[in-house]
């Protein structure tokens, strides 16, 4: 027997995936037609290269790295818009989010910088672990694993300076802004 | 002690998506059905297209200032590869080249790059893609851009530039003009910058309309498509008095277009034609 059919095999990708890269762009894409936007390319692509899709979990990490660029480009100079992905565009308009807005632990998380934000909501939200953070950022495991540890440091330390509120957050991140273990 | 700090994050986490709505079984019928059929097993020879800069390109004066010859160049050099300043900066001689030619070039200079010159629509000629074997964009990879206006979406490169202690594998995809009749291998909206239909109001005109508009600039239409909910798919004719909301070319002369038998809600239309405004400097109606 042959190897399935491109058509097979993007579909079988896309039902495995598609949850996983819709909730990973939804987090990060701010209106319901950038969302739309980002997961229509994010596929797209997978369509195109569907050769390079790794098999197994290991397509889901490739396809986080190809959403994290897409979100990355589609920002970029020129607006995007594509004409498929009606249908999606008019369900992502009715996904709601949670109110963080007055939550000063997600005021800080936003003070962070991308990259630190990025690292801490692969781990939080998507439950990567460090080497399969390190597989999605294109980094080594001991590159991933530092940046990972200096990304909690520093918003820990954000955290500390939140005042009344420092006791929601614990004991132990307080330590962990301190340098402690 | 990290696990307290990242509870704090998860909680901020919007609901995952958990199921494969009907939007989204949609979407994948959509990409299944574009025209840019995914890359064959086998088919690297498929992909020999070559090039993606303009044939005889000259470098940015700055950049061939001060450079070293790495390797001789003769009438079948496929690439200019030259030292400079920290850089390899290579220019592509010959944008039809097997790619077996690049890449060995490229390996003679110690390279571990694969070149791909694919055709691409107007708006993204002379662009310059590196990524890793991850998909990951690869900032540190740049192509090189002359001085002076460019009217294409991801700038006019003539070459690309790589940092000597580049120790990566890359894969540099370099868009050049397709030829009558092949297929673009990157294509994007028939309205981008660099595009026939950029800045020509469309949206909401009629099938005859835009096919006319389309004609004027050398364009025929081949497919049409109703994208839309209770739409029916790729057809090859609709009626002319059908709404037209987007399209793209997908070979030189050749375009699709995004059609439905009901026009464009008018608070969609402002929507869309402020973001054209604000992205392109006009708008789209």
């Amino acid at each position: 027997m042959g190897p399935p059919e491109p058509e097979q095999r993007f579909e079988e990708i896309y039902m495995a995936y598609y949850p996983a890269v819709a909730s990973y762009v939804r987090r990060r894409a701010g209106s319901p037609d950038d969302v739309a936007d980002v997961i229509a390319e994010t596929f797209t692509t997978a369509w195109r290269r569907l050769n390079a899709v790794p098999k197994g979990d290991e397509a889901r990490l490739w396809l986080y790295g190809v959403a994290r660029r897409v979100l990355a480009n589609h920002f970029r100079a020129e607006e995007r818009r594509t004409a498929l992905a009606v249908r999606l565009r008019e369900e992502a308009a009715t996904w709601t989010a949670p109110d963080t807005t007055h939550d000063p632990a997600h005021q800080a998380f936003q003070r962070l910088a991308d990259d630190d934000r990025e690292l801490l909501s692969l781990v939080a939200w998507e439950g990567l672990s460090g080497p399969e953070v390190a597989k999605v950022l294109g980094c080594s495991r001991g590159a991933a694993r530092l940046r990972l540890h200096r990304a909690r440091k520093r918003l820990a330390r954000e955290l500390a300076q939140l005042d009344p509120d420092l006791a929601d957050y614990g004991r132990r991140a307080v330590s962990l802004a301190k340098g402690q273990p | 002690m990290t696990r307290n700090v990242d509870d704090i994050v998860a909680r901020f986490a919007p609901p995952a998506v958990s199921t494969v709505s009907e939007g989204a079984r949609e979407l994948m019928h959509e990409i299944m059905a574009d025209p840019t059929a995914p890359e064959p097993v086998k088919s690297r020879r498929r992909l020999n297209l070559r090039m993606a800069i303009p044939a005889g390109a000259l470098l940015a004066a700055g950049a061939v200032a001060a450079t070293t010859w790495l390797l001789p160049v003769s009438p079948a050099a496929a690439l200019d590869i030259k030292e400079d300043n920290g850089y390899y900066v290579i220019e592509v001689k010959d944008l039809y080249a097997n790619p077996k030619v690049y890449e060995k070039q490229l390996r003679d200079a110690g390279l571990k790059i694969t070149l791909r010159v694919i055709p691409a629509t107007a708006a993204y000629e002379g662009q310059v893609f590196p990524t890793s074997p991850d998909m990951k964009y690869l900032e540190e990879i740049k192509g090189i851009y002359p001085p002076g206006p460019c009217e294409r979406v991801d700038g006019c490169a003539i070459g690309v530039k790589i940092p000597k202690n580049f120790s990566g594998v890359a894969d540099v995809a370099v868009s050049r003009k397709a030829r009558t009749g092949e297929k673009y291998q990157s294509t994007t909206t028939f309205d981008a910058k660099g595009e026939p239909m950029h800045c020509v109001p469309y949206l909401n005109k009629t099938v005859t309309e835009v096919t006319a508009l389309l004609k004027e600039r050398g364009v025929r239409v081949n497919k049409y498509a109703d994208l839309t909910p209770i739409g029916a798919g790729d057809m090859r004719s609709v009626p002319g008095n059908w709404y037209v909301d987007g399209g793209m070319l997908t070979e030189p002369g050749v375009a699709f277009l995004s059609v439905s038998e009901m026009p464009f809600p008018e608070e969609e239309i402002a929507r869309l034609n402020q973001k054209s405004v604000k992205g392109y400097g006009c708008p789209i109606s």
